[in-house]
């Protein structure tokens, strides 16, 4: 069935190549994208590993405790509303040296939790009629308190034993063997150390090799931000057919296991757990998908987002950003297979935020209350105080 | 899970859903006349017409929540003017589905309208809708603005004629199970052909004209 004029529009008709051509183009970008990600986590690394022992001891000493780690991360990630920017910044700071794994572990989980504010900043859109706000208000925030408890039981296991990062080395070391890009030197690492060598030495041309250090990483948070901007935008433009299937596929048949791995693999696609959980909202909010449908999705997208991470440890130095990159990836594992496997763990997370959702449509403050207390109040007083 | 490895055009998809339940409608109404002119068994039709019926309102929620996973995951992407078309389109159709059921209820209540004198006049109506459905599909199935053009008008015609039959009806002196069954038969076949025109409306009027033909405020008369 064609379309008649009447039926078109600009949006429809703005593309003149055939789909597989620009399918192909955007994949192509893409990838050059994802090499000026590589290019900029690497730009950060060595801008940080050339400010010196004084920004080190700076550093280190903000994210001291674990508690103030988890902060910062949370409050990194709200600003940036991206946790894969925070993760891949903190690969770049485990990789220089500057963090240690055991350091980082607590942001990566801050990164997590911050990551959420913007599927509720999402479903504040459905504030003028109550019922589905109550239902996206609910998808939204089942993802906070998913982050939240997990961090509630891993974060102190950690702690007190450091399972999460032994789990990590002890992957790194396996991954590592497998991968010649960890340690030494590497085509990628090569193609990738090539560029950040020109623009050191066109920062000395013009003079500016005093700040040297400082511009290396503002242009790397520069270029990690705006490359995984670029990534998602092109990736979600291929992607999009694909997962309408998947998810009118979950609307069909429900959900499980696969509605956790189609969550995963979208995410993993475009580099972004935002756009994949800001997509649960307006569903749940319609009520075409219920709580419990998108809740899989939701955990498939903390694990996929975590492919940033081990993207970014592939420009790194050190060994380290792999295992933090893998610390990422084994707490939101962990966090799944704690809460998701048994029906009263799951319907944990799941209660809190109907009820959270129920108050929040009766007393509206509320939900600005929880925005400013939960992303910006309670992280920077932690801070604060540690 | 492997839904995600697949790619598809999901308004195509929608857009042969649509196909699919006015395809539907022409069984539907084939079942229902059948069964109202006593050339079907009532209880056959009326068993197969609500598989049909029960199948068309599932596409027709299947295609509420595949355009509202369509238009959330496009964004500022997504076609908003096909989108709200196809919604009313599928609604249209469904309706059409529900009306044919009516007719059925009629047969269901022991009418037949084929003892009567208007016979002739009835069966002539009911091969008319019937062609109205298959021309309907073909010019909806291939955008044809011309046929569209072409049909809307005619149909405007029919309803008219449809309403001044149950007018007549209702103000006839014939006995209520004469006139009654007569008036809601004309009322029937009045809204299914005038779903049908809004379907085909949907092809050449701007959306916010849908279901209000104008043919100097078609899309391909703007220019003109």
């Amino acid at each position: 069935m064609g379309r008649s004029p009447a039926q078109k529009d600009a949006s429809e008709g703005a593309s003149s190549f055939p789909p597989w051509t620009e399918t192909a183009l955007r994949l192509g970008l893409a990838i050059a994208f994802l090499f000026l990600f590589l290019v900029g986590v690497k730009s950060l690394e060595t801008g940080i590993s050339s400010l010196g022992e004084d920004f080190v001891d700076d550093v280190f000493a903000s994210v001291a405790t674990p508690l103030a780690g988890l902060a910062a991360g949370v409050l990194a990630t709200v600003l940036v509303q991206s946790s894969s920017v925070t993760t891949a910044t903190i690969v770049g700071l485990v990789g220089s040296g500057v963090l240690t794994v055991e350091a980082a572990v607590p942001m990566v989980m801050g990164a997590n939790i911050g990551t959420t504010v913007t599927n509720t900043l999402a479903s504040l859109g459905h504030l003028r009629q109550s019922a589905y706000f109550q239902r996206a208000f609910a998808a939204a925030t089942v993802h906070d308190y998913f982050n939240l408890l997990a961090v509630a039981v891993l974060l102190p296991i950690e702690i007190l034993f450091g399972t999460i990062t032994a789990i990590a080395e002890w992957l790194s070391d396996r991954v590592g063997g497998l991968l010649p890009a960890v340690e030494g030197s590497s085509p990628i690492k090569d193609a990738v150390k090539a560029p950040v060598s020109w623009i050191r030495e066109i920062f000395d041309s013009l003079g500016w090799g005093g700040a040297e250090a400082t511009l290396l990483l503002v242009l790397g948070v520069l270029l990690i931000f705006l490359s995984l901007w670029a990534i998602t935008r092109q990736m979600k433009l291929v992607m999009s057919g694909r997962i309408e299937n998947a998810i009118n596929a979950i609307l069909s048949k429900g959900a499980g296991i696969s509605a956790l791995l189609i969550g995963m693999i979208m995410t993993m696609a475009v580099q972004s757990s935002s756009i994949t959980t800001s997509i649960m909202v307006p569903l749940v909010a319609a009520g075409v998908l219920t709580l419990s449908n998108a809740f899989p999705v939701t955990l498939g997208a903390n694990v996929g987002t975590t492919i940033t991470a081990l993207l970014a440890s592939v420009a790194a130095e050190s060994p380290a950003a792999l295992t933090i990159a893998l610390a990422h990836v084994t707490f939101n594992v962990a966090g799944i297979l704690i809460f998701y496997p048994t029906p009263a763990m799951r319907r944990l997370p799941l209660i809190l935020a109907e009820r959270t959702a129920e108050a929040a449509v009766r007393h509206r403050s509320l939900v600005a209350l929880y925005l400013v207390g939960m992303f910006v109040v309670v992280p920077l007083g932690i801070l604060f105080i540690a | 899970m492997f839904s995600i490895f697949k790619d598809a055009d999901q308004l195509e998809t929608i857009e042969e859903q649509l196909l699919s339940m006015l395809a539907s409608c022409q069984d539907t109404f084939d079942l229902a006349t059948g069964a109202v002119l006593g050339e079907l068994d009532v209880k056959e039709a009326g068993d197969q017409l609500e598989v049909i019926d029960s199948d068309l309102n599932k596409t027709e929620r299947a295609i509420r929540r595949e355009l509202l996973v369509h238009g959330t995951v496009r964004g500022a992407e997504v076609n908003q003017g096909l989108m709200l078309a196809y919604m009313s389109v599928a609604k249209d159709i469904e309706r059409i589905g529900d009306y044919c059921k009516n007719i059925w209820n009629l047969a269901q209540m022991g009418i037949n309208l084929a003892n009567g004198d208007d016979r002739e006049e009835i069966l002539k109506h009911c091969t008319r809708v019937k062609a109205l459905l298959s021309e309907s599909l073909a010019a909806f199935g291939e955008q044809d603005m011309d046929k569209v053009h072409d049909l809307v008008p005619g149909i405007k015609k029919d309803t008219i004629h449809y309403d001044n039959h149950l007018v007549e009806f209702v103000n006839s002196d014939l006995p209520g199970r004469v006139a009654a069954p007569r008036a809601l038969f004309y009322r029937y076949i009045k809204r299914i052909s005038a779903h049908l025109s809004n379907v085909l409306t949907s092809v050449v009027m701007p959306v916010d004209r849908i279901d209000f033909y104008k043919k100097s405020k078609a899309i391909d008369n703007v220019d003109d």
